[in-house]
């Protein structure tokens, strides 16, 4: 059982099982719902501090919480955390709707630009710096999910405890941890780290090292050939990421068709 | 190890990537390491699995797009590089079926997208526990549509691990030049999506300079 204080700083043991649950909240994500399915699996614990605590209740809330949501995952805690405190206090029913439409597009957009785009590139390109410097891949890997899942946890934990400790007014919490600020940092920071690595790979490439992208197959038993690297690779190289950087992500599938078809190409050319 | 071992555990790294916790154990960087080691070649795993990151660093997964699925991708690539035993034809041969699995996999995890919005009824009062079936359902099917998809991976993979990986007629060295140089677009795209930092160009410059000239020297 759930228990709350008036402060809202002491839920109680039942929020333990909301973080827990809040790791499911992308199950069943679905055009229709979005991930409003896990929202209401992740914020049904905390309905059943409801003022009328019965049954009829929460079914009725759940149909409310299962509607279309959206959230990145790790900040998703912070919309069931201040969901969970209003239908606590006995908000009206339109009300947290309104909050939940306020909220659903910040948490998107601030989630994906601070996760997807700037934290786990930047802690995977600094795996791949690992790797390519020497370390063996099973040590960047561990390095990689540690690092990763360290950031992680701290931010998945932070989103639940700042939703459920300010309910509503969980906006001020959001301006005042300045997302946005933390992107463009690790994105400086990636900018850095894929610099590093992509003239690893060019000098590799053109000394013939065995190292940069090729030190990825330390242990496994290769030929090593020196000078692969070429004015012309690298001109193509070079051509290659100005068009990745004028074009962005809209490149993306036209790149790998292009590279499967030399692939075929070069295969059937082999086999004939 | 038998490779088909392997498809539960695709299930399970899928189920990372699109249901539950997303802790990044389904990036092809960590999935080839493992996949590497478990078949007896963590080196070719290992490689295949960085190569792959490249293609992989500038996807953003954001709301309802269909992005390329990187983990049943990661393991087949990974099963066809080890069990090829010929490192420049089993390294060609796990990129390009990786990318192929990756686009196959999207198209899997639309379909169960759809399907999903399915599992409870809009507008009526929910218990409870029907929520919490539902989201075991979901989680039970795209475990099952993860598995598959690897299934299908290595039924292409080991065979032509056998019987296409020996005609591929470029060395190891120009190989991984090869698929460096096809990644270069996405990584050229990956900076773009840096371009919100305040100074990125310097850093982007510092750093390859930095990095060319520990290349070069090392």
């Amino acid at each position: 059982m759930v228990r709350v204080s008036a402060s809202g700083r002491h839920p109680g043991p039942g929020l333990a099982t909301v973080f827990l649950r809040c790791l499911l909240v992308q199950a069943g994500w679905s055009y229709r719902r979005l991930i409003g399915l896990g929202f209401g699996f992740s914020v049904a614990p905390l309905l059943r501090l409801r003022p009328d605590r019965d049954e009829a209740g929460v079914a009725a809330a759940l149909a409310r919480h299962t509607r279309p949501f959206n959230a990145h995952p790790y900040l998703a805690g912070l919309a069931v955390g201040a969901v969970g405190r209003l239908e606590a206090e006995g908000t009206p029913p339109e009300r947290v709707e309104r909050f939940k439409d306020a909220v659903r597009g910040a948490l998107g957009g601030l989630g994906d630009q601070l996760v997807w785009a700037a934290w786990r590139p930047l802690t995977l390109l600094l795996a791949l710096l690992a790797t390519a410097a020497g370390a063996p891949p099973w040590a960047a890997v561990v390095g990689f999910l540690g690092v990763y899942n360290a950031g992680h946890f701290v931010l998945r934990a932070w989103a639940l405890a700042v939703g459920w400790r300010r309910g509503a007014e969980v906006a001020a919490a959001l301006r005042a941890a300045d997302l946005p600020r933390w992107s463009r940092r690790l994105h400086g920071a990636g900018a850095l780290v894929l610099g590093l690595l992509l003239g690893w790979i060019v000098a590799a490439a053109l000394t013939g090292a065995r190292t940069g992208v090729a030190a990825l197959a330390s242990g496994a038993p290769v030929p090593h050939e020196p000078g692969v690297g070429s004015a012309a690779w690298l001109g193509l190289f070079a051509a290659g990421l100005w068009i990745g950087y004028r074009r962005g992500r809209t490149i993306l599938r036209p790149a790998a068709a292009v590279l499967l078809l030399v692939l075929l190409v070069l295969f059937l050319a082999g086999a004939l | 190890m038998s490779p088909w071992w392997l498809v539960p555990l695709g299930g399970l790294l899928a189920l990372d990537e699109t249901s539950v916790g997303q802790v990044q154990i389904c990036r092809p960087l960590v999935v080839g390491a493992l996949v590497g080691a478990l078949l007896g070649a963590p080196g070719a795993g290992a490689l295949v699995g960085g190569l792959l990151e490249f293609f992989a660093l500038a996807v953003v997964p954001a709301g309802g797009a269909r992005f390329p699925g990187l983990a049943p991708a990661a393991v087949t690539g990974a099963s066809a590089a080890a069990l090829a035993g010929e490192p420049a034809g089993g390294l060609a041969l796990g990129v390009g079926l990786a990318l192929l699995v990756a686009e196959l996999d999207s198209h899997t995890v639309s379909a169960y997208r759809t399907w999903a919005g399915t599992l409870i009824p809009e507008g009526e009062p929910v218990p409870a526990r029907r929520v919490g079936a539902a989201v075991a359902r979901a989680v039970a099917v795209d475990f099952a549509r993860g598995a598959l998809v690897t299934a299908g991976g290595l039924a292409a993979a080991v065979p032509l691990a056998r019987w296409a990986a020996p005609a591929w007629p470029l060395s190891f060295a120009e190989t991984v030049a090869l698929v460096v140089l096809g990644a270069s677009v996405r990584l050229g795209a990956l900076l773009h999506s840096f371009r919100d930092a305040p100074a990125w160009r310097w850093l982007f410059v510092t750093g390859a300079a930095a990095g060319a000239a520990v290349g070069w020297f090392a």
